[in-house]
């Protein structure tokens, strides 16, 4: 592993934003990402991402077990997820990573941001959840504000 | 002390959005003067007002007949708290990926 970075958020959305470049092929990588075996070693034993509206995340990192739905599967190398602590429905997020081929293997970007009220009331929708605590989860675009307060 | 998701519910809107930026940027300001401002109702405006203030994103000061609202910049902390923890959860997170990835080669 190196030139592992973390970076600002952008202009219009707070959001947490890493990358890493890593010493596999993109096919591997990807695997990874996308695949239960693929994901246990990291993301904790019993990660599941078979089921697109239904994604188990043991997350061993934070030791807070995470359910999450796909937004978005694209195997060029992109994979966009909105996902939340099981424990704490309202803190849900969307996370966004991004894979490509460089000369020492595979270059991978995460960018995880807070939502917007339609992204939330959409992953709502998808849990079947009351809509009340929908608008409260929902969250936004604050890092340029950040800056000018 | 500011609750986090209120902050993040009060922020989800684009309008509260504009309403506390325009405060942070050009000072105190009243329902009225921000309606023109923002080419809004005043009727809306203080609905997002009375959101942003309970959410300790604004205070307010009652000034003769007028009612002034001003932003609480502190009230962002929770957002930069939020971004610092997920930067570090994901530098974990990706390390434990390398390391897989190093066990396969």
């Amino acid at each position: 592993m190196e030139n592992a970075s973390a970076t600002t958020p952008s202009a219009d959305l707070p959001e947490a934003h890493i990358e890493l470049d890593l010493a596999a092929d993109f096919d591997d990588v990807w695997h990874a990402l996308t695949s239960d075996d693929g994901l246990a070693p990291w993301m904790g034993e019993g990660a599941s991402i078979d089921e697109p509206d239904d994604l188990r995340f043991p997350d061993p990192v934070t030791g807070r077990p995470r359910r999450g739905i796909i937004d978005n599967i694209d195997p060029n190398g992109r994979l966009a997820f909105s996902w939340w602590p099981e424990d704490d429905p309202e803190l849900i997020t969307h996370v966004a990573i991004a894979l490509q081929p460089i000369d020492t293997g595979t270059r991978i970007s995460v960018t995880e941001t807070l939502p917007a009220a339609d992204r939330a009331l959409r992953a709502t929708a998808s849990m079947s959840a009351s809509a009340s605590w929908a608008w409260r989860c929902a969250a936004l675009s604050v890092s340029h504000l950040a800056v000018h307060a | 002390m500011t609750d986090p998701s209120d902050v993040f519910a009060a922020i989800a809107d684009g309008t509260r959005r504009q309403i506390f930026e325009t405060l942070a940027i050009s000072g105190p300001a009243t329902a009225t003067g921000l309606a023109g401002d923002l080419n809004i109702t005043r009727q809306a405006v203080a609905k997002h007002l009375a959101i942003l203030a309970a959410a300790g994103m604004a205070n307010s000061e009652r000034i003769g007949r007028e009612t002034r609202f001003e932003a609480e910049p502190t009230s962002l902390k929770a957002v930069e708290t939020w971004i610092a923890q997920v930067d570090r959860d994901w530098q974990h997170r990706l390390a434990a990926l390398a390391s897989s990835l190093d066990d396969l080669a």
